[in-house]
């Protein structure tokens, strides 16, 4: 199946109004929809690796620039890919920093954080180390900064819980393999379940790929809004026609252009100082 | 939610997913029913006994075996045999074709 494809800036129908609802400015009007912008919360996009989800996290991007006037921070991206792998048009309005920051960068300017692959930096198996508790605390008052967060995932498993405690939180899921699902946390299982049922259902006869690229599913548990919303996937036209192989490869795969210390970083946590003063031996106490 | 409902719940989407699928699948009467509803077809077939008073003592023998069978499943499972018009799945509009 041939996606439909768009030339930026892509009309503002393209975001379902669950999304347009975290990605506007607050106070915005949704199309589609009689409310107005919350302007905050987490938007979680969820599926197996190669399902798409960074290049649907860059149409959100693309989608941003064209309707809000929000910056964007790129969480933990390599310089590199800043300078050399994103288009024209997002110049000047992107950034990068580390996710601890968030408190600090573009303060007063409700950013919208990219955190790519978010189980490397907040993994769930690193729940009690400084760095996630930290964030645990950050995410209580990303309301109150005007934050968007939006993080990409395999499984919400991998994730910190800290994600999906304290505020509004939309997830997109596109193709899950069966193992991942298995593995799924039991709070998200049943609804992503059935958002797999879905995306089988409406991709059934149609070419869409064994990864099912051609809809998203939206799921959201707020009042007033659609639970589960089948939203068609629109490509924008510049990320794969109007730039370079090298680009491309930049934008689909940021980690793999940091440095081997960079990356060492994210698994390991920052290097660890030396002992400092050097212990007594027995000897020299007597 | 225990694993022991979930599996009841995974039961039911296997069983109402497989009846959605009988309309010009195995006939119902084989699929759910009983060996009576066979027996009484092959009988009146070799006695040569046609009409309409056939078919709707055929559809009684039909539908009493279907409901002996669906007393024992959850309510799911007979509320997925309620014949009902397919909704199509509802598409979020993105504007572009």
């Amino acid at each position: 199946m041939t996606e439909p494809v768009y030339h930026f800036p892509p009309p503002k129908r393209v975001m379902p109004p669950e999304l347009q609802d975290l990605l506007l400015e607050e106070g915005s009007k949704i199309e589609g929809s009689d409310e107005s912008a919350l302007g905050t919360g987490i938007v979680s996009i969820l599926g197996t690796a190669r399902s798409g989800k960074t290049t649907l996290a860059y149409g959100m991007i693309d989608w941003i620039m064209a309707h809000t006037k929000r910056p964007v921070v790129l969480g933990s991206f390599p310089a590199v890919v800043l300078e050399e792998g994103v288009p024209e048009h997002w110049k000047g309005r992107v950034s990068t920093a580390n996710p601890d920051q968030m408190h600090e960068i573009e303060r007063g300017n409700r950013p919208v954080w990219l955190l790519d692959d978010a189980a490397a930096n907040f993994s769930s198996r690193s729940s009690m180390t400084k760095k996630n508790i930290a964030w645990s605390k950050l995410a209580g008052v990303i309301s109150h900064l005007g934050c968007t967060v939006i993080f990409t995932s395999q499984s919400l498993a991998g994730v910190d819980r800290t994600f999906f405690r304290f505020t509004e939180v939309v997830t997109v899921v596109r193709y899950m393999s069966d193992s991942g699902l298995r593995g799924e946390r039991d709070e998200w299982r049943d609804d992503v379940d059935h958002a797999q049922y879905l995306l089988k259902k409406i991709h059934a006869g149609k070419p869409g790929g064994r990864r099912l690229r051609s809809f998203y599913v939206t799921v959201s548990t707020s009042p007033g809004r659609k639970p589960y919303r089948i939203v068609p996937y629109v490509r924008p036209h510049w990320l794969f026609e109007g730039i370079t192989d090298r680009q491309r490869d930049m934008l689909s795969k940021p980690f793999g252009y940091m440095e081997a210390s960079e990356i060492s970083a994210i698994i390991n946590g920052p290097p660890k100082r030396g002992r400092g003063r050097p212990r007594k031996t027995k000897e020299e106490h007597e | 939610m225990s694993n022991w409902t979930r599996r009841e719940q995974e039961y039911d989407r296997i069983a109402a997913s497989r009846l959605a699928r009988l309309n010009g699948g195995v006939p119902r009467h084989i699929a759910l029913g009983s060996r009576a509803a066979l027996s009484l077809r092959w009988k009146l077939a070799r006695m040569g006994l046609e009409g309409p008073h056939i078919d709707h003592a055929v559809a009684l023998v039909d539908e009493l075996s279907l409901a002996k069978i669906l007393d024992h499943h959850p309510i799911g499972v007979r509320f997925a045999t309620i014949p009902r018009a397919k909704r199509d799945l509802e598409v979020w509009d993105v504007g572009i074709n």
